[in-house]
C-alpha cells in the first residue's frame, strides 16, 4: 500500500513537467500579445518596453529555462495584467473560492443524485423512476451557463430572494445560485449511475440471501446493494469532483464569483501567459490527486481490491 | 455509508440555515443605520480594473476608480472641457512656450494628513517615465525635455526636466512647444504619488486603504479584486464635495450585460447598455424613460492600406468612401446604437470640419470607379476586409459594408474574422506587411488635434499602419502642433483636415456613443465627452 502510494505521487512529478512543457509550447504558439485591448492599441514604444520589462524578448528556449527555474523555486511570477497580485497570489486568493464551491456543489449533487437514483431503482418502472429520469436528463442536458442564467431570473429577477450576483463567503446567500448551478449537473450524472449499478446489483446472487435471510428491503438496499453499487459511483464523482473544485467559468463569470475558473479563462484569452501555465500546474495537480484518492477509495468499498 | 448519510444532511442544514436570514440584502448597499449617508453605486469591468496606479494605467476600466481618488496640477472641466485649475493654484508659461510654472495652493494634504509637495509630482513624473515602472501610458510625459530618452532607455532620470523648486512650486521645461500640454499635465499619468508608500509596498500599495494614499475628491476604503471597489469621501481634500459620501463599484466581467441585470434588480443606479439591450430599453414602459445617450469623442473606422492595389488609388478609396451609407450603417444596421459618420476625425477637435467630408454620393462614387479602371466594378480585384470578431457588432459592420459596395459599386470583398487576439497581433504585424482593410477606432485622451492629426495620420506616426503619406499635410500638422495662436493653430489643422478627408485613407463608419441606464434619483450623472469616467463629486443622490 505504502510503495503503491510512494510510486503514484512520483509519477505526479514526470505528469505536471509534460503538462507545463506542452502548455509553454501551446501559448507561445498562439499569437496576441497581453497588452492589447480592443478599443485602443498601445503605442508601440510603450509595448515594446513592456515586452523588455517582463523579459518576453528574451528567446523562447531562455524563457522556459528562466520560467521553469523559478516555478521550481515555488515563484510563479508576475500576472502580466494584473500589476499588484502575482500570480500565486491570484491563484491563492482564487483557488479556496472555487473549491468551496465545487466542494458544496458535489455535496448538494451526492445528497440529491445519490437517494435519487437509488429510489428510481428501487421503484423501477414506476412513474417515480420516470419522474427522476426526466429530472435527470434534464440536470444532464442544460449547460451550467444555461442554469445559473435561469437560476437569476427567477430567483433574482422575479422573487427577488437572492442577489444577482457576487460572494461574501459560502454561508452567505450569494453562494446558493452558483452551488445550485454548478451542482445540478453532477447530481443528474450520480443519479443516472446511481439508478443503473443498483439495477445491475439487485439481480445478483448475494442479494437474493439477503432477501432469502428474511432482511427487510431497506436493509438489502442500503446495506448489501448500495455498498457494490457504488464502486463506479464514486469513480465518476471523483472525475467530477475534479472539475468542479477548479472552477466553473460560465457560473463564475456570470455570477460575478472571484473564482480560479473565470482566472483561467481570462488568462488564456488575455495571453496573461504567466498566470496561464500556474493555473494549468495547479489544476494538473488537483486531477492527479484526485485520481489518486477516487483510487484508493475503490479499496474502502470493494475489499477485493488490492493495492501493489 | 453512514458518513455519506451524515455529512449530507449537514449541507442540507447548512444551506437551510444561510436562506432566510441574508437574503435581500443586495449587493454592496449601505446599513439601514447609515440612512443619512448617500451612496452612489455604479457598474465596473472587472477584467480591467487591475491597476488602480495612475502611473501605470492605459486609461481603460479603473480610470474612473482614479479620477476619483486623484487630482492633478489641472482638471478637464467635465461640463465645458476647459483646463481648470487643481493642486496648483496658478502656472504661468514663458513666451518661448517651453517652460511651465505651476504653484501649488496653500496647504494641500495627502488623504492621510501627510502635506503634499511640489516634490511628490516630481518623482511621480519621472516614475511613471522610468522604463522599470512598466508604465502603459508613460508615452503622455516625453514631451518633457529628457523625457523621452530617459523613458526609452538612453538617459537618466535626472536628465528630465520636471524640478521641484520649493515644496510649491513645480517647474517644468519642454523639448519643444506644445500649446496641449496643460491636457497632458492634467492627464492622470501625471498625478503625483507618495514616494515613501511605493518604497514600502512596491505594486501592491494600491491593494489597501492604509497604503492607497491619494490627493483626490474621495479616497479608498475597501478594493475586493474581482469584486468591488468602495471609496469615501476625502476630508483632506483642499475643495468642496457635494457629491455622495460613499461611491460604490462593483465589478463585473461582463459589465454590459451583468449591469443591466443588476440595474434591474435595484442593485445598481447606473447600467451600460450596448447593442440589443438598447433595443429592448427603448421598447420598455420604464426603462425607456431612463435611457441617456452620451457623446463620446471617437471616431470607428475601415483602415485602408494605401500602398497596395486597387486601395493605392485615390479615386478607389474615394469611391469606397463616397458608397459607404454611414447612415444606414448606424441607424439600420447598427440600431442607432452610435452617432452618424461625419468625417475622419471625430467632431469638436478644433480642425475638424464637417464640410472637408467626402459625403454619401453613390453616383460619384461609380464615376470614380469607373474613371479608376473598374467600371461597375468589373475586374475588381480581391480585397481582404479583416476584423476581430470578439464583438458582434464588427461582423454587422463587415456584412454591412460588404453588401451595401455590392449593391452601390458592384464589388465584391472577402470578409476574414479573427479572434480578438490573433487580430491585436495581426494588426501590429501590419507595420510593414501588406493588408486589405480592417475595422479599428479611436477616442480622444484630450481634447485637441495632436491626440488625432499628429499622433495618429502623421505618416511618421502611422498609428494604424494605413501607410499613407502626404507631405503638405505632414508640414501643415507640424506646423499645427508648434502654433501657440489659437485660431492661426486652427485653420492650419483645418487644411489638413481637408486633405485627409479627400485623400480617404479611412473611411468613417461612425461616432462613438455612449448609452447609459440612470435611476431617476440620480441628478447630475454625465459622461464628458472626452474619456467621460463619471466624476462621484458631481452627481447628487436625492433617495
Amino acid at each position: 500500500m505504502t510503495t503503491y502510494l510512494l510510486r503514484r505521487l512520483l509519477w505526479v512529478l514526470p505528469s505536471l513537467f509534460v503538462v507545463f512543457t506542452l502548455t509553454f509550447i501551446l501559448v507561445h504558439a498562439t499569437p496576441g500579445s497581453p497588452w492589447d485591448e480592443s478599443d485602443k492599441p498601445l503605442p508601440a514604444a510603450v509595448k515594446e518596453n513592456l515586452a523588455r520589462q517582463y523579459h518576453l524578448d528574451d528567446p523562447l528556449p531562455k524563457q522556459y529555462v528562466d520560467y521553469l527555474a523559478n516555478v521550481l523555486r515555488g515563484d510563479f511570477g508576475p500576472s502580466y495584467r494584473s500589476v499588484e497580485r502575482s500570480v500565486s497570489e491570484i491563484i491563492g486568493a482564487t483557488l479556496p473560492v472555487s473549491a468551496q464551491i465545487g466542494l458544496a456543489s458535489m455535496l448538494f449533487a451526492i445528497v440529491v443524485g445519490v437517494p435519487l437514483g437509488a429510489l428510481a431503482a428501487v421503484k423501477h418502472n414506476t412513474w417515480i423512476d420516470y419522474l427522476s429520469s426526466l429530472i435527470t436528463v434534464t440536470g444532464i442536458a442544460t449547460p451550467p451557463f444555461v442554469r445559473v442564467s435561469l437560476l437569476i431570473v427567477f430567483f433574482s429577477l422575479a422573487l427577488g430572494w437572492l442577489p444577482t450576483g457576487g460572494w461574501e463567503g459560502i454561508f452567505d446567500s450569494r453562494a446558493i445560485i452558483p452551488v445550485l448551478a454548478i451542482g445540478l449537473g453532477p447530481a443528474a450524472i450520480l443519479a443516472r449511475y446511481t439508478r443503473s449499478s443498483l439495477l445491475e446489483v439487485h439481480g445478483q446472487d448475494f442479494i437474493r440471501t439477503a432477501r432469502a435471510k428474511g432482511l427487510t428491503e431497506t436493509a438489502v438496499v442500503i446495506r448489501h446493494a448500495m455498498k457494490n453499487a457504488l464502486i463506479p459511483v464514486v469513480t465518476v464523482a471523483g472525475v467530477t469532483l475534479a472539475n468542479v473544485i477548479t472552477g466553473a467559468f460560465f457560473v463564475e463569470r456570470i455570477y460575478s464569483v472571484p473564482g480560479i475558473g473565470r482566472q483561467f479563462v481570462d488568462s488564456v484569452s488575455g495571453r496573461d501567459y504567466p498566470l496561464l501555465l500556474g493555473i494549468v500546474l495547479v489544476f494538473a495537480l488537483l486531477i492527479s490527486l484526485v485520481n489518486l484518492l477516487v483510487d484508493l477509495s475503490y479499496g474502502f468499498l470493494d475489499p477485493r481490491i488490492r493495492y501493489r | 455509508m453512514r458518513k455519506l448519510v451524515a455529512l449530507s444532511l449537514l449541507v442540507v442544514l447548512a444551506v437551510a440555515a444561510c436562506t432566510p436570514s441574508s437574503t435581500g440584502t443586495g449587493t454592496g448597499s449601505p446599513t439601514p443605520a447609515a440612512a443619512k449617508k448617500t451612496t452612489l453605486r455604479l457598474p465596473e469591468a472587472a477584467k480591467i480594473v487591475n491597476t488602480m496606479d495612475p502611473g501605470i494605467s492605459s486609461g481603460g476600466a479603473g480610470l474612473e476608480q482614479i479620477q476619483n481618488t486623484f487630482e492633478g496640477l489641472a482638471y478637464v472641466d467635465q461640463v465645458s472641457g476647459e483646463i481648470k485649475p487643481g493642486q496648483a493654484e496658478k502656472w504661468t508659461i514663458s513666451p518661448d512656450g517651453l517652460t511651465y510654472t505651476f504653484n501649488l495652493r496653500s496647504g494641500l494634504k495627502w488623504s492621510d494628513g501627510q502635506a503634499l509637495k511640489a516634490s511628490d509630482f516630481e518623482y511621480a513624473w519621472k516614475r511613471a517615465t522610468d522604463p522599470a515602472t512598466k508604465s502603459r501610458y508613460a508615452q503622455t510625459l516625453w514631451p518633457v525635455k529628457g523625457a523621452e530618452a530617459f523613458g526609452t532607455g538612453k538617459g537618466a532620470a535626472d536628465g528630465m526636466a520636471v524640478k521641484a523648486t520649493d515644496d510649491k512650486t513645480l517647474v517644468v521645461t519642454l523639448e519643444r512647444p506644445a500649446p496641449f500640454f496643460m491636457h497632458l499635465a492634467a492627464t492622470w499619468t501625471a498625478y503625483p504619488i507618495r514616494k515613501d508608500t511605493i518604497d514600502k509596498n512596491g505594486d501592491k500599495w494600491t491593494l489597501t486603504k492604509d497604503t492607497y494614499i491619494s490627493n483626490g475628491h474621495y479616497r479608498l476604503v475597501e478594493w475586493k479584486p474581482e469584486q468591488s471597489m468602495t471609496v469615501e469621501k476625502n476630508p483632506n481634500y483642499w475643495g468642496e464635495n457635494n457629491g455622495p459620501d460613499t461611491i460604490v463599484w462593483t465589478l463585473y466581467d461582463d459589465v454590459a450585460t451583468k449591469s443591466v441585470i443588476a440595474y434591474e434588480a435595484g442593485e445598481i443606479d447606473r447600467a451600460v447598455l450596448v447593442g440589443a439591450d438598447i433595443t429592448r430599453a427603448k421598447a420598455d414602459a420604464t426603462l425607456s424613460k431612463e435611457i441617456k445617450k452620451f457623446e463620446r469623442q471617437g471616431s470607428q473606422w475601415i483602415i485602408l492600406d494605401t500602398t497596395n492595389a486597387p486601395l493605392n488609388n485615390v479615386k478607389v478609396r474615394q469611391a469606397l468612401s463616397m458608397a459607404t451609407d454611414a447612415k444606414r450603417l448606424n441607424e439600420v444596421v447598427l440600431k442607432d446604437a452610435y452617432f452618424n459618420a461625419v468625417s475622419i476625425v471625430a467632431p469638436g477637435i478644433p480642425g475638424q470640419k464637417k464640410e472637408n467630408a467626402l459625403g454619401y454620393d453613390v453616383a460619384k462614387a461609380k464615376q470614380l470607379l469607373s474613371e479608376a479602371g473598374y467600371p461597375d466594378g468589373k475586374n475588381f480585384p480581391t480585397v481582404k476586409f479583416t476584423f476581430a470578431s470578439g464583438a458582434s457588432e464588427n461582423k454587422a459592420i463587415a456584412e454591412a459594408v460588404q453588401g451595401i459596395w455590392k449593391s452601390n459599386l458592384g464589388i465584391d470583398i472577402v470578409l476574414e474574422p479573427m479572434e480578438d487576439k490573433a487580430f491585436d497581433n495581426w494588426r501590429t504585424t501590419r507595420k510593414d506587411q501588406p493588408f486589405g482593410m480592417y475595422v479599428s477606432g479611436w477616442g480622444s485622451d484630450y481634447e485637441d488635434p495632436n491626440n488625432w492629426y499628429n499622433l495618429l495620420f502623421h505618416s511618421k506616426a502611422d498609428f494604424f499602419y494605413a501607410h499613407w503619406k502626404n507631405t503638405d499635410f505632414d508640414n501643415l500638422i507640424d506646423q499645427g502642433l508648434k502654433e501657440n495662436d489659437v485660431a492661426k493653430r486652427k485653420t492650419t489643422y483645418e487644411s489638413a483636415d481637408k486633405i485627409i478627408n479627400t485623400e480617404a485613407p479611412y473611411i468613417t463608419v461612425y461616432h462613438w456613443a455612449r448609452f447609459d441606464l440612470i435611476k431617476p434619483y440620480i441628478e447630475g450623472l454625465n459622461h464628458y465627452r472626452v474619456l467621460g469616467r463619471i466624476q462621484g463629486y458631481l452627481v447628487r443622490v436625492k433617495k
